[in-house]
């Protein structure tokens, strides 16, 4: 059964990685399989297209907010998980449910934000940047569920050491994770990798295209008068968009499943 | 090397739960101490609040003299054992040991030549580049020993560290322990819920209970002498047999009536530390004895030694070693089920657990363990005779569960004679103070004997007019302050005296005495103990003034009955460090001795020093004379020196109360703040 689904989930992917491979051009292909096979696609893509640039972009973005953002994460996480102080409880409570609502719902306020923000440059990747790290702390949830099976003792065991909370955290409490460390930087890599909506909304009055992002960039081929002659390419820029993300999940995957308290209380 | 001072410490959550009372206790250098107790009874949290980790709700905690309640846990110098040890899983054992000595920034050469050191000691030298997770519990146990190590810290905590090891191990880990104590010489202090580990390895143990201390000691005088009920059954493996009795005295023999129906007869010699009010016969206390000292009953036994009792065998337990008998004392079989509750009574004796050992209502009234040897033959139904050692019995109050029989006897009865203004007893005569010259006739000035009560710490020997013959001096040295008590016979009344000084006299001196009548009491003649302690309800207040040199300040006061009395500094930063500016808004009752007042007479108005008083009557003692002062309603009770003021009684005074003697009470929470 599970075969099945994941044939059928493969599918599309499929015809997208075959069809970045087409040789005739336009945007409908009668076979699934093309007739044609050639590299041009991926030529033009790299020669031919701003997407370079659009790619330079994205990566620049995604790698900036997604290392504020597992800072912010964590050590909010790290807080509420270990520090007691007034108003503790009432906080999480009101971050989980506002971390519910979608973010581009605050997508007007947002951009009034960054206009007072930011004057003169709102239009801009620094604004992309704080968006995306701004309101991360929200999804403090799974971190803090990690950072409370980390047994209490040993934060007690290095204060009684003379550590600092802050020596704390960074000595002992990080190294052991990993495994949340990952989890946090994938989904705060991904998000602002794969993100439309708010590009859209701030990127697409820039007159220069070369400041857009991927998603932005790519989705512009696939506009009527666009679409016959991009098709291919798109799905191109599709598979070279999704190499990142793949190999990252490749190479991280094997610390979701390693054991990190292993050996450190009674066993 | 360091001592500890815990005064009035306390931990309350959420401003109701107290999970500890009012603990108080000296440590000394080098001293092995205990906090025993069945979970839940406060000892892991009074060990954390030592360490830091859990803030002090209320009292004084001071290492080496330095108040420490708001200094880090990293800055006490005191290192920690955890029960699941806590190594840190992704360092080596090397780098877990020197983790301490990094973080204070200890050249390398030194980290590494204490790191080995302490490795060596501990014999783990050939682990130290291993990771926790492939070490085995006593190895880890051992990383963690010498993870405290290393840091030569002041004070070492352990908070069960062997409970996660196996029995083998266990023991032997315990020993261990111990010969590490002696070879550092440094202050422990051992949490365990096991009464072997705490007998074997304190030199005092703790024992605790719902957030109360029970008793401090030495795990000898805890076996020998217990407190209390449950002191006496969590100490000691089987548990201790426990029947409900009363005593009665007849003449030089006292008669224990257990309530199965058997009484032992004996010595009143024995019985001389028990109050004398227990036995009138129909006051109910329960009867102690150990295991240890019930054996069956061999022909010849010593009949004033020995009590023999018929008990029907229910269970029998052969341990090779010896063989425990357990069964009902009487020769009927008893219509309840007895195996499974005679198990059930010794459980909590091996294995702490969260039962309340020594509650009253698991004693039931017959049930008895006798410890025989091991080629004693019994079975289920037998009738048996077990002798019962008569100078191994424990008395408690069925009330109040505390024992009757105390190893320092703090109060002495006996009859006496009141004759208007003297009173006789055992054949003594002493002049009645003015002060007590009045009440002490009753209406048609009989001469009956009456009881008098009088507290050991009363009896003041060295000057006055009774002559007592010493029989007996014991030194007893608890913290740290040597007491004497003697015990006395005066025309053949055994009298005890409490000393806070090594002894004076010897065996067989004949020593002059007084009494402090203060302190007596005899109640028939309304003769009463002056009152301990005033107190004064109150609130903790601050006003804007302005200083000398012309600057706004803020200055505190005692606001006792509306009378603001200015705040010794010390006093106020004792009171700040404890509740922070909740003070100010906490009811408070200030609690004082008599000896903390001074009295002078009032020759000006009050000026916030001190408080204004009305003598309203004068309390003469001889040795002392007291006066009842009025304060705003209030009876105070203080020493007064009649000479200073022309008209004595009704005159107009002024209080001054020395703030270090005083008690500073949260009315709310009922908290000893100070």
């Amino acid at each position: 059964m599970l075969t099945v689904l994941s044939v059928l989930w493969l599918i599309p992917l499929f015809y997208l990685l075959v069809q970045s491979f087409r040789g005739e051009p336009g945007a409908w292909s009668p076979t699934f399989f093309p007739r044609t096979w050639t590299l041009d696609n991926y030529r033009r893509l790299f020669t031919e297209t701003d997407f370079p640039r659009w790619y330079g972009n994205t990566l620049l973005i995604a790698v900036v907010s997604c290392a504020i953002t597992t800072l912010f994460v964590l050590a909010v996480s790290y807080a509420f998980s270990r520090i007691r102080f007034p108003a503790r409880k009432p906080l999480m409570n009101v971050m989980l449910i506002l971390g519910m609502f979608p973010g581009f719902m605050s997508m007007s306020a947002v951009y009034f934000l960054l206009k007072i923000l930011l004057p003169n440059n709102y239009q801009s990747h620094v604004s992309l940047i704080i968006v995306y790290s701004a309101g991360a702390a929200l999804s403090y949830y799974i971190a803090k569920g990690f950072f409370d099976t980390v047994p209490k003792s040993l934060d007690e065991a290095a204060r009684m050491d003379g550590a600092s909370r802050a020596l704390v955290f960074r000595r002992i409490i990080l190294p052991l994770s990993k495994p949340i460390i990952i989890y946090t930087v994938l989904i705060n890599f991904i998000a602002p990798w794969c993100d439309y909506i708010f590009v859209s909304y701030i990127l697409s009055g820039v007159p220069d295209t070369g400041m857009y992002t991927v998603s932005l960039g790519m989705f512009r081929w696939l506009e009527r008068e666009m679409v016959q002659q991009y098709f291919t390419t798109f799905c191109a820029a599709a598979v070279v968009v999704a190499v990142p993300i793949t190999l990252l999940f490749m190479w991280l995957q094997k610390y979701y499943v390693q054991g990190v308290t292993g050996g450190a209380v009674k066993g | 090397m360091a001592s500890l001072s815990l005064k009035h410490i306390y931990k309350v959550y959420d401003g109701t739960t107290k999970a500890v009372n009012d603990f108080n206790m000296e440590i000394r250098d080098k001293e092995f101490i205990v906090f025993v107790g069945p979970s839940g009874c406060g000892k892991s949290t009074t060990l954390r609040m030592i360490a830091g980790l859990e803030d002090i709700s209320a009292g004084e905690l001071r290492i080496d003299g330095d108040i420490v309640n708001d200094v880090e846990p990293g800055d006490r110098n005191i290192a920690m054992v955890f029960q699941n040890y806590a190594l840190y899983p992704h360092m080596t054992v090397y780098e877990n040991m020197a983790f301490a000595l990094k973080t204070a920034k200890v050249p390398k050469d030194i980290i590494h030549q204490k790191v080995t050191e302490a490795a060596r000691i501990l014999g783990i030298t050939e682990y130290l580049e291993r990771k926790p997770k492939a070490l085995s519990g006593g190895q880890r146990q051992r990383v963690a020993l010498g993870r405290a190590i290393v840091r030569s810290p002041k004070v070492f905590l352990l908070d069960e560290p062997l409970s996660n090891l196996d029995a083998k191990l266990r023991a032997a880990m315990r020993a261990e322990i111990t010969r590490l104590h002696e070879r550092l010489g440094t202050t422990f202090i051992y949490v365990t819920h096991d009464q072997v580990e705490a007998m074997t390895m304190g030199s005092r143990i703790v024992v605790m209970r719902g957030g109360f201390v029970q008793q401090i000691d030495t795990p000898k005088n805890l076996y020998n002498h217990p407190a209390n009920l449950f002191v006496a059954g969590f100490i000691g493996t089987p548990r201790m047999n426990f029947w409900p009795a009363t005593l009665r005295r007849e003449g030089n023999a006292v008669h224990v009536k257990l309530d199965s129906g058997s009484t032992l007869t004996i010595d009143y010699a024995i019985l001389n530390h028990v109050q004398p009010r227990y036995m009138d016969g129909n006051h109910p206390v329960i009867v102690g004895v150990r295991p240890d000292n019930v054996i069956p009953w061999r022909a010849g036994m010593d009949p004033a030694e020995w009590a023999r009792l018929p008990v029907t065998v229910t269970v029998v337990e052969a341990l090779g070693g010896e063989t425990l008998v357990y069964g009902h004392i009487g020769v009927a079989v008893p219509d309840h089920d007895p195996i499974g509750e005679a198990a059930e009574s010794t459980q909590p004796a091996n294995s702490g657990g969260k039962s309340e050992a020594g509650t009253p209502d698991r004693i039931t009234s017959d049930t008895i363990i006798i410890k025989a040897p091991a080629d004693y033959e019994a079975h289920r139904g037998d009738v048996v005779d077990a002798a019962v050692s008569l100078k191994k019995l424990h008395l408690f109050d069925r009330e109040t569960e505390a024992s009757i029989k105390p190893r320092i006897p703090t109060e002495n009865v006996c009859l006496c004679t009141p004759e208007g203004n003297a009173l006789s007893f055992a054949g003594q005569r002493f002049p009645l103070p003015p002060a007590l010259c009045g009440v002490s006739s009753p209406p048609k000035r009989e001469t009956a004997p009456a009881e008098l009560s009088l507290p050991a710490d009363a009896i003041l020997l060295g000057t006055g007019m009774g002559r007592a013959k010493v029989e007996e001096t014991e030194l007893l040295d608890a913290d740290g302050s040597p007491r004497t008590l003697y015990r006395l016979t005066v025309g053949g009344v055994t009298l005890f005296a409490l000393e806070t000084a090594p002894p004076r006299y010897g065996v067989g001196d004949a020593v002059p005495f007084d009494l402090d009548f203060s302190r007596i009491a005899v109640e028939s003649h309304g003769i009463k103990p002056l009152r301990v302690e005033n107190a004064l309800e109150g609130r903790f207040t601050k006003e804007k003034e302005t200083d000398d040199r012309g600057r706004r300040v803020y200055r505190f006061y005692l606001d006792m009955l509306d009378q603001p009395v200015s705040a010794e500094e010390s006093l106020c930063e004792k009171l700040f460090s404890c509740k922070g500016t909740a003070i100010f808004r906490t009811p408070l009752s200030y609690r004082f001795p008599p000896d903390a007042v001074t009295v002078t007479p009032r020759q000006r108005e009050p000026d916030k020093t001190a408080l204004p008083g009305r003598v309203t009557r004068l309390l003469d003692y001889g040795r002392v004379t007291y006066a009842e002062i009025d304060v705003g309603g209030k009876t105070v009770i203080a020493p007064y020196d009649g000479k200073a003021g022309e008209s004595r009684e009704n005159a107009a005074v002024s209080l001054v109360i020395d703030q270090t003697k005083l008690t500073v009470v949260d009315r709310e929470a009922d908290i000893v703040i100070v």
